[in-house]
């Protein structure tokens, strides 16, 4: 008889690890469903919803104070972010433009883009197709401008990437908090309401639209005289084309993303004022260098050594159709 | 100029007009200099008000700078025996190198070295920085020594998110950035 049980424990063993694994992979989707219908929730209120509220802004050990307004009436968003500290530094982002106003006397007015990205062509996140690069986590219940909160961790499993912290507001699914994070989960930058206002509790839930927009589009397939050799791992070219640019000369665009990270590359026929080398504010690094009298530029929020990598993918070929 | 222009300048700094005036005010700006200059010389004179730094966050001085020093190169070339300015000239020329002078070191010179750090060597991937001619860059809001450079990053910045997948779903993270973002303070 005891030899008949000893006959039977790998069996056991592996059923039990088999269930295990079974058991493991269940917890995992229920955390990417919940974070999936926190974010996608979230979204639908940072659209959807009034509000309005004062911010702290945390970088390099520095606190900045920001007053945010954000109205959407009859389907139209309108959104103002001004800085309360030094110099008035101001964001308004309207249905067909961006205006930003800074202390120097350059204020810019960009066109927004209809299809792409912006508040009223916002995909949301989809945690699910962020697993090669991220790891998702549901990290409890944080009180946060005196709400309860429950925190949805998006962390970069490299160093060629942010991830995020959100703290998502249980009543109205607004982010009370959301923190820009390292690899470690370390916060680099913080934004938080001290005080918010919300008018009505119920953002209004869009249906998904994960089969429209960038992130259900296929790879753009690239055209022109432009390369991109080995592009850091995980981004991929999604758009391409000619940058709106007041000052009228030619700058052509591209931009990659992970989906959930990006950076864009410009490349100008026109190497004066260009960027040699890498600089930053905040987390969003820029890379330049010159290449046969064209200038290339990558911006991002996203680490140094991501636009550094973008900048050398860039090559130039004689026959577009190479 | 109209009063009614300088008014809304003065609102827009103080952050008391409505988007819809913004977005009028701005677009007015970015095709009339004269607008720019009010609203910098408005802004100017709040940074006195409020009794704030002036030199740091002023990248138009650089440039105008810049352009007088161009437009008087007798001023910085040392004198030569044989082309002597006339007597009566030499005091005015040695108060505008003094006020030049004065100028640089009280305006300009603090602005390009307040709080300018070399980015650390990891920061910078060595087939880079081993261009020709790469500049190291103070790790300041862009570049503060070239204003027409920052504010090409600025517009790509601002490109960039509006065409990021993302941008929407974060909420104004992606632009806390760009307005909370002071430098040298």
């Amino acid at each position: 008889m005891k030899r008949v049980a000893d006959s039977w424990l790998p069996a056991r063993l592996g059923i039990f690890f088999l269930l295990a694994l079974v058991v493991q992979a269940s917890l995992a989707d229920d955390v990417i469903q919940r974070a999936s219908d926190l974010l996608q929730r979230m979204a639908d209120a940072l659209k959807s919803l009034n509000y309005e509220g004062t911010l702290v802004y945390s970088h390099e050990n520095r606190l900045e104070a920001l007053h945010l307004v954000h109205r959407y009436e009859e389907g139209q968003v309108q959104e103002r972010l001004l800085s309360l500290n030094g110099p008035v530094r101001a964001v308004t982002r309207e249905p067909d433009r961006v205006m930003c106003v800074l202390p120097d006397g350059h204020p810019i007015s960009v066109k927004r883009p209809s299809g792409a990205g912006g508040l009223l062509n916002t995909d949301g996140i989809f945690p699910e197709h962020l697993g090669d690069h991220y790891r998702i986590e549901i990290q409890g219940i944080a009180r946060v401008a005196g709400r309860d909160t429950e925190v949805v961790g998006i962390i970069p499993r490299d160093d060629l990437r942010y991830g995020y912290r959100f703290y998502v507001d249980q009543e109205t699914f607004l982010p009370l908090k959301s923190d820009l994070i390292d690899s470690n989960g370390a916060s680099l930058e913080q934004l938080m309401f001290t005080a918010i206002t919300v008018d009505g509790n119920t953002p209004t839930v869009s249906a998904r639209v994960e089969e429209s927009g960038l992130r259900g589009a296929p790879v753009a397939p690239v055209e022109g005289r432009w390369r991109f050799d080995e592009p850091p791992v995980g981004f991929q070219l999604v758009s391409q084309g000619v940058m709106d640019n007041p000052s009228g000369a030619l700058v052509e665009h591209f931009l990659f993303t992970d989906r959930l990270s990006a950076y864009s590359i410009y490349i100008e026929d026109d190497t004066r004022d260009g960027l040699r080398g890498s600089t930053h504010i905040g987390a969003v690094h820029a890379a330049g260098r010159q290449i046969d009298g064209y200038q290339i530029t990558a911006v991002g929020e996203v680490p140094p050594e991501t636009v550094e990598a973008a900048v050398l993918s860039v090559r130039r070929v004689d026959d577009p159709s190479d | 100029m109209s009063d009614e222009l300088r008014q809304r300048i003065s609102e827009l700094q103080d952050g008391e007009l409505d988007p819809a005036g913004t977005a009028r005010l701005v677009d007015a700006m970015a095709g009339n200099p004269g607008l720019r200059g009010t609203w910098e010389r408005y802004h100017t004179i709040g940074l006195a008000i409020r009794g704030e730094s002036v030199h740091a966050t002023r990248r138009g001085v650089a440039d105008v700078v810049r352009e007088r020093i161009a437009h008087e190169p007798t001023v910085l070339a040392p004198p030569r025996g044989d082309a002597k300015p006339p007597k009566a000239k030499r005091p005015v020329a040695a108060v505008a190198l003094a006020a030049a002078a004065a100028f640089l070191a009280v305006f300009v010179v603090p602005g390009l070295f307040d709080g300018v750090s070399p980015l650390p060597s990891v920061r910078t991937a060595p087939t880079l920085a081993a261009q020709p001619g790469v500049v190291a860059i103070p790790a300041q809001r862009w570049d503060l020594e070239h204003p027409e450079l920052a504010n090409k990053l600025d517009l790509f910045l601002v490109t960039h998110q509006e065409t990021a997948p993302t941008t929407g779903a974060k909420g104004m993270l992606p632009y806390a950035t760009f307005v909370g973002y002071e430098a040298g303070r």
